[in-house]
Formats: structure tokens, sequence, C-alpha cells
């Protein structure tokens, strides 16, 4: 019988596995801190937006009447805001009282700016950051006009930062007619939009206020905010009231003009590889801007590069935008005004048109529709050790290979890890599984599986979006008719045609019967017999097992080993060592000098055999091409010690063997033959290897090492 | 004898068994399993070629219920046990081995065959805990180089003789052990009773929190192999 004790762990258990309700996620936490941060796009908005200020004021209300505990009330507030809008240069932006954190230093300050700009923004995302502690902000105030009054940011970076930090810190927001939390998916998709309308809005305000202006500029080939290529400075001509610049045209700047130089020709050099290019100018860099250049940092496109101590890394991204860069050569582009001779041109134009000559014959196929591809199954969950910090290993589920190629990408170093996904995953999943034990959850799971089976509610979905998605094809392919050109419009007749065809068919097609037949036998069957069931399901469905039980997986390589260590999430640790498939990489393919001397040495009159032993990792059929590449003639002419004839047993058994995953070593050996003899035989009477057997992936050797903590579990 | 009463011991004592040495639930999670589908009558005639067999079935005739004993009764009776404190060495001396002996057989220069191997671990391993085990652990020491009081590092020897391919050596393992009838025989009956289990015992298991996600994510993964089964058998 259960005691008291064992009785209350099982409740405990229950409720630590329940989860809250929509309803629970959008009440206010009132044992935790709320925020009001406050925003006005500009310092004359302060004075003048009376009813953005009153709002303010109001939403004190609207957290006391919340619960909210604070001894601030609407009229304490309205004269400190008051004190604001008359510019009182001494009027508090920030104050703290109870559990209300009241936080105007925004006010003045853009939302298109980013935290490192806006000290109150900075604050809130520190705070957020620090998760789910009792005195993290729990809920943030906004007036009528919501998230707007939190980011505008262009890029739509900062919205989605704060959204991926409320839901961290599980964090509502509060505006006077509705409570959003993150955590509930629909909440977070509403305010992902809300986030996308604001900046939309401001780019929208930012075109109709200052658009006209601006392209008056531009069509003067004067600077208009956009980034400055690095080879040129913008010349100021004067200063505005409030102090900011009043800039003119672009100026050249030699240091960096003559580092594009060299980049150019080290492009060309490199056959129009950005990648190659990036590697021979490494430890090249562009130097910081001089002290009274201070404000170029800001406005030249290499404050997206990294830098060193040195100055700013050239990066293959680098190189590829300089080699499409017009304004090089002296001509300005801007959306669609050209001038040309508009400024000094800092590189020779002949230098410039080859490398753009090359960048965009490479750039000449266009870019595929993005197909989406399965994650590997242990995406997102191995790190790269060879590094000071770790680096989070990239899976790449098209080709089906492990990449740490950050260094490379950034022209900074070469790529560290690029091996076939098989090699580590294959002996991770193995042992993962092998420790696994799902069993005692049998019960737990098949009322799951009941719950789920008897609705058939996944293919009716699965079946819906089908359907959606193939009438917003047709919809999209109807709008296009009417096209002057009749193929054109034969085209997108066929593939509506086509779509239609495709709707009826799913209308038409039943719905496959419910599966009913699940019984406890079969669910632990399931569970215990992971390992056999693994390979049928989808990869999606692995990574997300795998990432609920694992914290991560630690690499360390060379190009012998690859030693991982899987961490478990309860604790338990494995090291897995594993051989790296010796592979005949490019690079020992290539002939040394050595070798091509031996080479010319032995050509002429030695034997096959002798060859073979000369160059043990070569086969006669690359012997025999660097040979005539090296115009070497044979003057002795081998025979074989003895010809034999095949048999019609001797070609059964040829057929037999050859289609099998024996080595042609060993076919050679039984049939007392020589492995072309083999090759040869093979190829006149027609016998295919099959492709799996000639292309075998290398059979892949690791040892294991299980650990408890930090206990290793052998002696 | 009452009924499967050295079972229902196997299965009350391994917790304090696990407790007083220390040994990790999640090592050889599937003893009692195994202890169940065994049955006490195939525990005995294990124990039957070693001369133990009469001395238990005697004890079982008057022991009460396993469920009778106290908790510090059982705590007080594992203490006792004069091999307990070899529990935690041996079984992790069997575990490295057995993540030895697999990488080799993967790299394909295990040069013994599997019977042989498991006859030489599977003896060392028991022989430690069985009453009459000292002597042949005592021959088998002065073969590997050891001492018959630490047999995990007689089976750490035996792994590096393996690894090493030392056929001599192994050999003189083999024939020490095939010279002794009541080990052979031993040997023979586990290997028979091994080999009919209805389930591969883990040697280790990790048993994750049921989380509702995890239980969840199970429900999805079983639905989408079954589905996958059903269509493929409805298809025509």
């Amino acid at each position: 019988m259960l005691t008291i004790a064992e009785i209350i762990e099982i409740e405990k258990e229950k409720i630590a596995r329940h989860q809250p309700s929509d309803e629970e996620l959008r009440q206010i936490p009132l044992d935790r801190p709320a925020r009001l941060p406050g925003r006005l796009s500009e310092p004359k908005q302060i004075q003048e937006s009376i009813q953005s200020m009153a709002e303010f004021a109001d939403l004190i209300g609207l957290a006391k009447q919340d619960g909210i505990h604070t001894e601030l009330n609407r009229e304490e507030v309205g004269k400190r805001l008051d004190a604001l809008q008359r510019g009182d240069a001494d009027a508090e932006r920030y104050w703290i009282d109870g559990q209300l954190i009241v936080d105007l230093r925004d006010l003045g300050i853009s939302g298109r700016l980013g935290p490192e700009k806006r000290p109150a923004l900075a604050e809130t995302m520190v705070d957020l950051d620090r998760g789910e502690a009792p005195d993290v902000t729990g809920t943030i105030y906004l007036s009528s006009e919501g998230v707007s009054r939190l980011s505008r940011d262009q890029d739509r970076i900062v919205g989605l930062q704060l959204l991926k930090l409320m839901k961290k810190a599980n964090c509502r927001i509060r505006t006077p007619y509705a409570i959003f939390n993150p955590r509930i998916e629909a909440d977070w998709k509403e305010l992902r939009e809300k986030f996308e309308d604001a900046a939309k809005e401001s780019r929208h305000l930012q075109k109709d206020h200052f658009g006209p202006k601006i392209r008056g500029k531009a069509e003067k080939g004067e600077h208009v905010g956009n980034q400055v290529t690095p080879g040129f400075i913008i010349e100021i001509k004067g200063y505005k009231s409030n102090g900011s610049y009043i800039f003119g045209k672009w100026q050249p700047y030699p240091p960096h003009a003559e580092i594009d130089i060299r980049i150019l020709q080290e492009y060309i050099r490199c056959g129009g590889s950005k990648y190659r290019a990036a590697q021979a100018l490494r430890g090249v860099v562009f130097p910081f801007f001089s002290e009274e250049l201070r404000y170029m940092e800001t406005r030249s496109s290499l404050r997206n590069c990294l830098k060193t101590q040195l100055g700013y890394i050239i990066t293959p991204e680098v190189i590829e935008g300089l080699t499409r860069q017009m304004s090089l050569i002296g001509t300005w582009k801007w959306t669609n005004i050209i001038i040309e001779n508009n400024h000094p041109a800092i590189v020779p134009i002949d230098l410039f048109r080859e490398a753009y000559d090359l960048s965009s014959r490479r750039g000449r196929k266009p870019r595929g529709r993005a197909a989406y591809y399965e994650p590997l199954d242990w995406n997102n969950l191995l790190y790269c050790l060879n590094h000071e910090s770790p680096r989070r290993i990239s899976g790449h589920g098209s080709d089906g290979a492990w990449v740490c190629a950050l260094d490379y990408h950034n022209g900074t170093g070469p790529i560290c890890l690029d091996i076939d996904h098989r090699i580590i995953s294959e002996p991770l999943t193995r042992e993962f599984l092998k420790c696994l034990d799902l069993g005692p959850h049998a019960a737990e799971v098949l009322n799951e599986v009941q719950n789920r089976v008897i609705s058939n509610d996944d293919e009716q979905a699965a079946r819906k979006r089908e359907e959606t998605q193939l009438k917003s094809r047709l919809a999209n392919l109807e709008n296009y008719l009417g096209a002057s050109d009749p193929q054109l419009e034969d085209s997108y007749r066929r593939q509506i045609k086509q779509v239609n065809g495709q709707l009826l068919a799913l209308r038409q097609r039943p719905l496959p019967p419910p599966v009913t037949q699940v019984d406890i036998n079969r669910v632990r069957h399931f569970l215990e017999n992971l390992e056999v069931e693994w390979e049928k399901l989808s990869s999606g469905l692995r990574n997300r097992l795998l990432k609920l039980l694992i914290e991560r997986v630690e690499i360390v390589h060379n190009l012998q080993h690859v030693q991982a260590t899987v961490i478990w999430k309860m604790g338990f640790k494995q090291r897995i060592d594993i051989e790296r498939p010796v592979v005949n990489s490019r690079r020992d393919r290539h002939w040394t000098e050595e070798q091509d001397k031996l080479l010319r040495m032995l050509w002429p009159t030695s034997t096959k055999e002798v060859l073979l032993a000369a160059f043990p990792n070569r086969e006669l059929g690359g012997i025999r091409g660097r040979a005539a590449k090296l115009d070497l003639a044979r003057r002795v002419r081998h025979y074989p010690p003895q010809w034999k004839g095949w048999t019609a047993s001797d070609d059964d058994r040829l057929a037999a063997l050859y289609i099998t995953e024996i080595p042609i070593e060993d076919i050679a050996a039984e049939l007392g033959r020589s492995k072309q003899a083999i090759l040869s035989r093979a190829w006149f009477l027609k016998i295919k290897r099959p492709r799996e057997i000639r292309f075998a992936f290398p059979k892949i050797n690791w040892e294991v090492l299980n650990f408890y903590g930090l206990e290793a579990v052998s002696p | 004898m009452k009924d499967e009463i050295l079972t229902r011991y196997v299965e009350a004592g391994l917790p304090h068994l696990r407790q007083v040495s220390k040994l990790p639930k999640c090592l050889a999670p599937d003893t009692v399993a195994v202890a169940c589908e065994l049955g006490d009558r195939a525990m005995l005639e294990l124990a039957e070629p070693l001369g133990i067999s009469e001395k238990i079935k005697a004890w079982l005739a008057q022991a009460p219920g396993a469920d009778e004993l106290p908790a510090e009764k059982w705590q007080e009776v594992t203490g006792r046990w004069q091999a307990i404190h070899q529990v935690m060495p041996v079984t992790m001396a069997l575990l490295r081995a057995r993540e030895k002996l697999e990488a080799l057989e993967r790299r394909g220069v295990l040069t013994m065959n599997s019977a042989s191997t498991v006859r030489g671990l599977a003896t060392i391993a028991f022989a430690a805990f069985a009453p009459n085990g000292g002597k042949i652990l005592d021959r088998l020491a002065v073969i590997l180089g050891g001492s018959q009081a630490e047999p995990a590092a007689l089976l750490i020897r035996y792994v590096e003789t393996l690894e090493n391919g030392d056929q001599d050596m192994l050999s003189a393992v083999e024939e020490c052990i095939l010279r002794d009838p009541a080990w052979t025989e031993w040997f023979k009956r586990f290997s028979a009773r091994a080999t009919a289990l209805s389930f591969t015992p883990r040697v280790v298991g990790v048993n994750p929190v049921p989380t509702g996600e995890l239980i969840r994510l199970l429900a999805e993964m079983i639905k989408e192999v079954i589905d996958a089964d059903n269509r493929r058998d409805n298809r025509n």
C-alpha cells in the first residue's frame, strides 16, 4: 500500500506535469513587478502629444485596477508628466513605487532604434532575460497604441527578441483592451503581426514625411542615409540647428580605397570565388576610422563586419558586395536614380569591370524556390569545441552533412568540420537508444495514443492544409491571367487546369480508416524496441525527441577521430570516440614532385605489381593517367604469367559473386585471377554491381564510455 | 518450498542491494524482469552445478515471505554479505568490458569466438559472488596475473588480453574453465537460459521523467509508425 509521503509525491508529479490553460497564462501575476514603459518618437512630441501623455497616466489606474500594488495615483503621475512636458530639466523619468516601475527614459527617442540607444528598452530586455524569477517583470503596461510603444525596428529583430524574452520570462502585455502572453501560440502570432504593423507604419510615416526631401537630395547625388561603401567617407556640408550633420557627396578615403583595389585584384585572381579571396586576404583589414571621422563608424557598411584589434575583417560578403558596388567607379545609385561621375572613382574601371563580370557570371543562375528539408536527427544539439568557445555545428539537411564553417564564412579561417552526418549521427543514435528506457511509460503513452486515434484529426488537418494551399495557388494563378504574352497566358491556363485537377482528386480521396488496432502490447513493443522502429520515424520527430532528452553534444575532432560527449538532460553522460573513415580526399590525391619522380623512374620498365606497391594508395588507372599526363611511355611490355580462359562455370560464379558485397579483391582471389581480369570480364558479360555496393558507405567504428555525473562507470 | 519465493526475494531484495552497494538504478535495470521470466526453478537449476542449490532450497523452505521482512533487516543482511563490496566494481568492469568488446567487434578484430568470450567474462563475474568461486578465481588470477580478491581487475585484464589478441593466454583461460566441470556445466545452463529469454536485457536504462511533452511526442511517434503501416497495408 502507498504511504502518505508517496501519495504526496505522486500528486506533486501530477501538478508538475499540469499544463496551464490559456486563461491561466493571461492572468496578471500579482506577485511580480509590472513595468510601464513610455516612448514617443521625438522630443517635441512630449510637449505636443497631450493625449499620449495622458494615456500614460491612465495606465497607472489600470495597473491598480488589476491589483498591482502601488501608492501612485493618477494625479501624482499627472504632475510628474506635466513637469516633463514643460521641459523641466530635473523632471524625473524613472521611478519605482511598490510593484510598479514607471520608465519614461525613452520619451523622445525613435522606436526604430535598438536597445543600445534606448535605456528603458535595454533595461527591460536585461530584466526579462533573467527568466521567470519572482523579481522579473511579469506584466508590461502599454497604451492603446500597443507594441509600437515598445519597438518599431525596421529589421524586425528587436520585436522578435522582445517576444522571445517575454516568453522566457512568462511576461504578459497589458493594453487597455486586452492581455497577451507570448507563451500562448495565438498571442505570439498576434503580437508578432503587431510588431510587423508597427514597423510598416513607421516606414510609411517616414516615407510620407521625408520621402520627397530625401529624393531631392539623392537626385543631387548626396548622401541620404544609405550605408557608405568601404573606401568612402561623407563630406560634411554643415550642421542643423539640433547639432546633427548636413551631409554632402561621398569622398574617397585612401586608407580604405587601397584595400578595395587589393580585394578586387584578389577576387579576380581567385576566379571569382569570394571564399578563396577571403582566405587569401586573411590578415588584411580595413583600418579603423581616425578620431575625426568617428561619425563614419555608424554610417559605413563596415559597421556590420567583425572586428579585430587592427580593424574590420574582410569577409566573403564584403568582397561580394564590393564587386557589384558601382559607387567604386564614381557612379551614384539610389533606387532608380543613377548618376555617373557623381564622385571620384577609387578603383580602376577595368579592374571593376572584370570583377563585376566575374561576379555576375557566377551569380547568373537564378535562385530556386527554397525547399524544406527535414532537420537532421541531432540538429541543434552538436557543438564544436575546437574553438575558444563552443560553436553550434550546422546540420545541412540537404547535403546530409555536419558543418562548422563560421571562420570560413567570416574569412578568418578554414572550414573546421565538414563531415557526412552519418559518421556522427549513427554512433550517437545507436548509443543513445541503447541506454534509453521508455518501457515504464507504456500505459501513459497508450492513453495519449487512444485519445488521438479516435478522432483522426491529424489526417483531416493535413488535408485541410493541402486544400488551402492549392486554393491559394489557384487564386494567384488566376490573378496572372490576362498577360500580353500568349505563351505565358497558355502556361497559366495549363497550371490552373492542373491545380483544379489536384483539388478535385484531393476532395475525392477517401479518408483513411482510423487506426484502432492499438493496444498496450503494441505500445510497449514500440517503446522497448525503439532502435528497430527508429528508422521508420520522420527525422523531424526524431529530432524533437532528442532535443527533449539531450542537453547538448560536445564534439572535439581531428582528421582521424571525432570525440562526442553526449550530455543528457537527466545528468547522464556518454563519451563516444568515433574513428573517421579513411577517405581519399582531394588533397591526398595530389601528385607530389617526389611521386612524379618515382613514377618517371618506375613506369618505363616496372611491372604492375611493383607500381601498385610503390604507390599503395593509388589505383592502377590513376597511375596510368598520371604517366600519360607526364608523357611517359612503357619500354617493356609485361604479359600475365599465364592466360587462363573463362569457362561457363567461371562466368556463373562471377555473376553470382559480383552482385554481392564481397570485395573485388576477394572475388579475384576466389577465381584465381587479377582484379582487372574480374572487372573486364564483368564488363564483357554486362554484369553490373549494384550502386549501393559500388558506393558503399564506409563502416563506422566507435567506442563508448558511459558516465554518471563526473564519475566514470568503468574503473 | 513455496511458489516463486526466490523470485520474490530477488524482487524485494534488489532495491536494498542497490542501496547498500551504491549500484545506480539505471544499471542492469532488467534484473527483476529476468528473474521473473526465469522463475525459481530455473534459478535453482543454475545454482545446482555450483553446489548451492540444496542450501538455498533448504533455506527457502523455512524462510519467511520476502514482503514480511522489514527494511532494516534487509539492509542488515545485505550489509553483512561479504561480497557486497564487489557488486559495484564487478558491474562496472562488466559494463566496460561490453563497451570494449562491442568496439572490437565493430572493428572486426575480435579474434576469439563469442561463446568463449562470454564464458570467460561470465565465469569471472559470477565466481566473485559464488560461495566456491574463490578456487577458480585463484587459478584464473595466476593465468591473467592478478588476485582473486579483485575480480574486477581480473575482468579488466581479461578484456585487455582480448584486445591484444594474446591467443596463448586466452586459450589458457578457456582451458582452465573447461577443466572445471562445475563451472563448465554452470555456463552451459547459463548460456541456454540466456538465449531462451524472450527479451534482451538492458545493461543501462536511463529512464526520463514522463513529462506531458514527452508522452505527447511518443504518442505522435507511435501514431506515425502505426499509420504508415496501416496505409501500406491498405494501399490496394
